[in-house]
């Protein structure tokens, strides 16, 4: 099946996964450092002696290096050029 | 005395190492000097990179900020620091790439080569040069807070004077390898100065019931309020952090874009310092700060909480900090003026241009660190919506877009002055980010020239076309 499949195939392929690479290596990242500050400043309790806000921005420190070697192991250690996958982001990186 | 000793040892010991970079790069040329020739491997370039996260305006400035303002700058500081090496991961690669394809020294030959306009260089040197100029004055304003522990019968001026020389006789000696090299002894003697104090205001916390009923309810944490602000600044000041002039430049002294990027993956377990800071800033807050003044609270903390050796040995990790954070920004700044500003200079030319820059951009600082300090405050709180307004250029830099000289120095310019304006004039406090407003301005500047650059150059090739 693999064999057969057309280059658009492969292309929207390629693409789904530059979207899940960026989703593990960004998204999650910016979704825990950021977009969360609204629902943790509503917790109103302490963990280890810190505000719950706090305290949620120290736990991310360690999600978002696991966010990143997640995204090295999973997509970017194998690519020894370390061209491959920002050549999706680059657009192919073609002069206009 | 012991305090006293420890401190000297550590920058004596701070030369050597500087000696030691030396070896065997005694006389290469500006490319060598400024950026190591694009050869440091992952190690000295996470040090060298990761050095910025720990200044001495950090280890100071976080704590007291912690002690005066509470949650609210908590989250806005770490937030947008954590939130750039993410960024950075992917971003950064694609910015080391781009210096790599036009043989680029400091981030702004980018400028030169992308958009083909001496103008445009000019107008970015200009601007990242203005916002570093007070980077400098804060380094030396922190090294004399950490001074004042030793209690030395001299004015400000004798010690803010030999930092000066300190850092000058580095470069001289070793270029862009002087804080390299000392970044290692710097960033490990704070994670233990960190952990000393802040293990022992920690301690100090437990043994009062009281107080540690209270450290949470401590920080001023108002539900829901300036969220806004908060989010805006972390996602502007993350962005901002990837495209400084002082990160651009330790990006060209990697040897592959994959060191770069495996280099972020460690970055923010690097941060997990910040927890035991902000236990000295939650100490200094329930009665071990009695009294002091906010900037203080770290060295005061230490010097209430340490035995004698134990404090020369955080006032020389912090000393360390500010001179190693000082010596990249110099090293980032002289070249903007003799290699960007002032075209034509020899290789060689460059070298000693900049080492002249650098030695009036230190007098300046210690100048300014004496009389100047308010305006240099104001100034340093406008550096990030600054160094920020590159980022629609960067963009299409690193994404090999063909867009005109003008209108991205025209979002520049526009971006600049809507940030600046609204950051000391507009409403206080700010719903959103100032930077941010001028950023979305610069976006919609750049998008509307652009469009009238493109439809006028098809105009007139649908003329020449017509005319055949």
């Amino acid at each position: 099946m693999d064999e057969q499949r057309s280059p658009s195939a492969e292309g929207g392929g390629a693409r789904g996964r530059q979207v899940v690479r960026l989703a593990v290596g960004l998204g999650i990242p910016f979704c825990v450092i950021d977009l969360a500050i609204p629902f943790t400043t509503r917790v109103d309790r302490t963990v280890l002696g810190a505000a719950f806000p706090v305290f949620w921005m120290f736990l991310s420190f360690v999600i978002t290096s696991a966010c990143m070697l997640a995204t090295w192991l999973l997509f970017d250690r194998a690519d020894e050029a370390g061209e491959e996958h920002d050549a999706g982001m680059a657009a192919s990186e073609t002069r206009e | 005395m012991s305090a006293n000793i420890v401190f000297f040892a550590v920058i004596m010991l701070a030369f050597v190492i500087v000696l030691y970079a030396r070896r065997g790069h005694g006389e290469g040329g500006a490319r060598d000097y400024f950026v190591a020739s694009g050869q440091f491997g992952g190690f000295l370039l996470f040090f060298l990179s990761v050095g910025e996260t720990y200044s001495i305006g950090s280890i100071l400035g976080f704590p007291a900020a912690t002690y005066v303002q509470g949650t609210p700058f908590v989250l806005w500081f770490l937030g947008y620091i954590v939130l750039a090496f993410p960024l950075g991961y992917f971003v950064n690669p694609l910015i080391w790439r781009a210096g790599r394809r036009v043989g680029a020294m400091t981030g702004v030959d980018l400028f030169r080569f992308h958009f083909d306009s001496r103008g445009l260089e000019k107008l970015v040197a200009l601007n990242a040069i203005i916002c570093l100029v007070p980077l400098g004055e804060m380094q030396f304003v922190g090294l004399l807070g950490v001074l004042k522990a030793f209690h030395w019968p001299v004015s400000g001026f004798v010690p803010m004077a030999g930092a000066a020389g300190v850092t000058f006789v580095w470069i001289l000696l070793s270029g862009i390898r002087a804080p390299a090299y000392v970044s290692f002894i710097k960033d490990t003697l704070v994670v233990v100065a960190v952990l000393l104090v802040g293990m022992a205001a920690l301690r100090a916390l437990g043994m009062d019931g009281a107080a540690t009923q209270t450290v949470a309810e401590s920080p001023v944490h108002r539900p829901g309020e300036g969220n806004l602000l908060v989010m805006s600044t972390i996602l502007f000041q993350a962005a901002g952090f990837c495209v400084a002039p002082a990160n651009i430049a330790f990006l060209f002294t990697a040897r592959s874009d994959r060191i770069v990027r495996r280099n972020q993956i460690v970055m923010p377990l690097y941060m997990l310092m910040f927890p035991f800071l902000y236990a000295v800033a939650m100490f200094a807050r329930h009665g071990g700060g009695a009294g002091t003044v906010a900037n203080d609270v770290f060295m005061t903390s230490a010097t209430t909480l340490l035995p004698g050796w134990a404090v020369g040995l955080v006032a020389a990790a912090c000393g360390l900090s500010g001179l190693v954070i000082l010596a990249g920004n110099c090293l980032t700044l002289g070249p903007l003026v003799s290699h960007n500003l002032l075209h034509g200079l020899s290789d060689r030319g460059q070298r000693r241009g900049a080492q002249v820059v650098i030695g009036g951009y230190l007098l300046f600082s210690v100048v300014a660190a004496d009389h100047l300090t308010s305006v240099m405050t104001v100034l340093n709180t406008l550096f990030y919506m600054g160094i920020s307004q590159i980022i629609p250029a960067m963009i299409a830099i690193v994404l090999r877009k063909g867009v005109g000289a003008f209108p991205i120095g025209a979002g520049l310019v526009v971006g600049d002055c809507v940030s600046a304006g609204l950051a000391l004039f507009g409403p206080q406090p700010a719903a959103v980010n100032a930077g941010m407003v001028g950023l979305l301005w610069n976006f919609a500047i750049v998008g509307v020239l652009e469009g009238i650059r493109r439809y006028q150059a098809g105009e007139a090739a649908m003329r020449t076309a017509g005319r055949k």
